[in-house]
């Protein structure tokens, strides 16, 4: 019999807007010890699907219209609340997205792990902080007992993640629902929690539901696959088929959209104009500051993420930077936009010393240079209609006479593919990629030579993220541009970036061509982070 | 590329245009403008259009209640309420809201130039908040009176004065949230000076919760006015305010119910068109909130 079966599951949300119809109809069955990713883009109905077995979908404005979903053949879904607890946490455990959130910072590490004990099994607290100590080191975390008396802003992002498994682990559950678990993390971190879940999985016949939009998660990861779109299960066939022998149309395009190394496509390679260097950085020192919490005891800290970085960027060139959060990327690029001062160096733009210009030069400045931020959620101003948005560029720089304002703006938006007549809209109410479109014609709207696009796919789906490339790369292409692509994403460097620059630490630890980077790395790190990169083939994993 | 036809082109319109359209479909909100407008009208008109004056009494009549002559009755003084209460809405009505733009001038430019600069600034600005909190109100206005000699527009000053130091409080708080979203990095990258940041991407995303606060901070600053008055600090007889008006009806309560009837019944009317005016603006204010 099957661990978890679910029949014809539908849940819906009643809002204002009206019915959304989240999950409709859909079946599937999980097996003891078994791996099964529900993929699908954001959306889709995935996360919705899992927190209705467990009744955690709130309602009002949701509620479960009708299904069965059989657990060890008892139905969840006709239990009572109070029945279902028995459940959460206890034979069926999860793991959530971000492990900076999904911690009580208020709690230490050994009270939150012992309590789906205490709660449901009246554990004595002696043997069960024992428990906790033995789950700890399960996971990998070593001084267990020390550990214990922590609390979480103590340890990292992906030992948070590791605490968290271990919490789901402590009641020994038969089902373990991981909600996108690696997505707030670092590829080479990513890697080590993979291994740890499946290492964990054998050794206790556990059965694992991986919800993910990433398909080269999928493939080092899961026995099985069901494809969601629009609340419905599109396909669901073994990893290897699904990847070998996509049945439906959007599987397929799911597949193709992937921007991977695994692609046999030839790397991007536009020398630029290697004689004319439009951005020189020579030894800059950078820091981030924490201000301090006291008036009384006024010391600001500095922590000096960029070290001695210099590079060249050539016209026309993409050059990646890549490294794991918290490297000192993003505050390279800051630095670079003049929102940061930086401690020492010097940062030399088409011919201009950017760091002693005046606050007039520094204006100027600001029409050559733009930035593509990440969240393209964040990055919009909501009370602005996209027409105020695009024409405020234009107004403060003169770009065009006043009589031109519309139809350049209605151009932009042609530009990056939005349609004209929706530029009175406000942000709120276009997608995350129409979104990021919109910054990108800001970013345009100036006609810059140089823009630097801080992860500006890292919050988009896989078949939005493709689009947005392409634009980008159409883009610099067509106004000759020149970009710096801060990413974390090593396929996403791989697909748009001529030249990469590797950073470690706060340096620049390596720096070639994007082929060299990914064929011949020099660096030990450059290599560690190339082989963290899932790949979207389940033959490379040794799946049968 | 220039295949533009002009019905491509739409004209676009600013954050309070579009406002105001979305006020505009608000019954509610506009019900509530537009007694809030007739107030105003009768206050400003009172002199001309009162029926009787508001000092002249009858003692001989006393309180008598609502009849053809005295529409809402007359005072124990036999002073006509109709007409007080058109006079006491001048002083409440002026309290309210010249004490509210006070509070609203000092605490958005103060909350948002220290949530702005941050760092040393906003902790010496907020700790000087925080010591004008501590100073006994009171004290603090009988100081102003006994210094300044009594005068309504003092009192309107004396108020907005402590009022501003809350939503001086609230504005730093939502600024700091603000702050540091990636639009306004964007802006300051546009070029834009740190004025227009404050003016076009600050304030406008802060708004929501000020108005909320004004619609709390008037009715609060009203009913300050009436308890000043009643200590002899704020309004003196024969003036009178719907505070007052409140106040005596009260004490007379039993036996000339109207006397508090009507004053709380126009105060109520008053605050009750305040909040659906102020909820109104908030919604239409965020784009998000309505389509239309």
């Amino acid at each position: 019999m099957a661990l978890l079966s679910v029949d014809k599951l539908t849940t819906s949300f009643y809002t204002r807007d009206g019915i959304v119809r989240a999950v409709q109809g859909i079946s599937f069955t999980v097996e003891h010890g078994e791996t099964v990713a529900i993929v699908g883009e954001s959306g889709s109905g995935k996360s919705v699907a899992c927190y209705s077995l467990l009744q955690l979908v709130p309602q009002p404005p949701g509620r479960i219209e009708s299904g069965r979903a059989f657990f060890n053949g008892i139905d969840l879904l006709q239990c009572t609340e109070q029945e279902v607890m028995k459940y959460r946490g206890n034979h069926i455990s999860m793991i959530f997205q971000d492990p900076m959130t999904s911690l009580n910072p208020y709690m230490n590490i050994g009270e939150q792990l012992i309590e789906p004990l205490t709660y449901h099994h009246k554990t004595s607290t002696a043997n069960a902080l024992k428990k906790a100590e033995a789950a700890l080191t399960e996971v990998g975390i070593s001084e267990a007992k020390k550990r214990l008396k922590q609390y979480p802003h103590e340890f990292s992002g992906g030992m948070r993640q590791r605490v968290m498994i271990a919490m789901a682990l402590m009641s020994e559950p038969e089902l373990l629902i991981a909600d996108e678990p690696t997505t707030a993390l670092d590829v080479t971190v990513q890697a080590q929690i993979f291994e740890l879940i499946k290492a964990i999985q054998a050794r206790r016949n556990l059965a694992v539901i991986f919800i993910t939009h990433d398909l080269g998660v999928v493939a080092q990861i899961a026995d099985r696959v069901l494809v969601m779109n629009n609340g419905e299960i599109v396909e669901q066939g073994s990893t290897r088929n699904i990847f070998n022998d996509p049945q439906h149309e959007y599987t397929r395009m799911l597949l193709d959209a992937i921007p991977v190394s695994a692609k046999p496509e030839p790397f991007r390679y536009r020398a630029g104009n290697a004689k004319r260097i439009i951005l020189q950085l020579k030894d800059v020192n950078a820091s981030y500051i924490e201000q301090p919490a006291s008036l009384l005891h006024w010391q600001e800290k500095r922590f000096n993420v960029v070290r001695h970085v210099s590079l060249n960027l050539h016209k026309g060139e993409i050059l990646g930077l890549v490294g794991e959060s918290g490297c000192g990327k993003s505050t390279l690029a800051k630095t670079v936009l003049r929102l940061v001062t930086e401690d020492s160096g010097s940062i030399k733009f088409d011919g201009t010393e950017l760091t002693t210009l005046s606050a007039a030069g520094i204006k100027d400045l600001r029409k050559d240079l733009q930035i593509i931020f990440q969240d393209p959620y964040a990055s919009l101003n909501p009370r602005m209609s996209v027409y105020d948005t695009l024409l405020e560029p234009l107004k403060l720089h003169n770009i065009v006479a006043p009589i031109e304002y519309e139809r350049t703006i209605s151009q932009l938006m042609d530009e990056v593919g939005l349609s004209p007549r929706d530029i009175r809209k406000y942000p709120h109410e276009f997608s995350g990629g129409q979104r990021q479109r919109i910054a990108i014609a800001r970013a345009l709207a100036v006609r810059p030579k140089l823009i630097i696009a801080d992860e500006p796919v890292s919050a988009l789906d896989v078949t939005i993220q493709a689009q947005v490339l392409e634009l980008m790369l159409h883009i610099v292409d067509k106004h000759h541009l020149s970009m710096i692509f801060v990413s974390h994403d090593l396929s996403v460097i791989r697909y748009i970036c001529d030249r990469t620059a590797v950073m470690y630490q706060g340096e620049i630890i390596e720096l070639g061509s994007t082929e060299k980077i990914f064929n011949q790395p020099q660096q030990e790190y450059t290599r560690k982070l190339l082989s963290a990169i899932p790949v979207p083939d389940p033959e490379y994993y040794g799946h049968t | 590329m220039n295949s533009l036809s002009s019905a491509d082109i739409v004209q676009g319109r600013s954050l309070w245009q579009d406002a105001m359209a979305r006020l505009w479909k608000n019954r509610l909100a506009m019900i509530g403008l537009y007694i809030l407008s007739f107030m105003v009208f009768i206050a400003l008109l009172t002199p001309w259009i009162a029926p009787y004056s508001y000092e002249a009494q009858k003692l001989d009549m006393g309180a008598v209640p609502p009849n053809t002559q005295h529409w809402l009755g007359t005072d124990t003084f036999g002073r006509d309420l109709l007409t007080r209460i058109m006079y006491g809405g001048r002083i409440s009505l002026a309290v309210g809201f010249i004490a509210t733009a006070v509070a609203l001038l000092i605490g958005v430019l103060w909350g948002a130039i220290a949530g702005y600069i941050g760092g040393r600034t906003d902790a010496i600005m907020m700790r000087i908040v925080d010591i004008l909190y501590a100073l006994p109100f009171m004290i603090f206005i009988i100081l102003l009176m006994v210094v300044f000699g009594r005068s309504i527009l003092l009192l309107f000053l004396a108020i907005g004065c402590v009022e501003w130091l809350t939503m001086a409080r609230i504005v730093r708080g939502q600024v700091l949230a603000v702050r540091h979203q990636e639009f306004v990095d964007a802006a300051v990258v546009l070029g834009l000076s740190h004025w227009q940041i404050i003016r076009r991407y600050i304030i406008p995303n802060i708004l929501g919760p000020v108005i909320v606060y004004i619609t709390l901070t008037i009715p609060s600053v009203m009913l300050l006015e009436a308890f000043l008055s009643f200590l002899g600090l704020g309004v003196q007889p024969p003036q009178s305010s719907w505070g007052l008006l409140i106040s005596y009806g009260v004490e007379t309560m039993e036996e000339y119910p109207w006397l508090l009837l009507f004053p709380g019944l126009v105060l109520s009317i008053t605050l009750f068109s305040l909040n659906f005016l102020g909820d109104g603006l908030r919604d239409a204010l965020d784009p998000k909130a309505s389509k239309d």
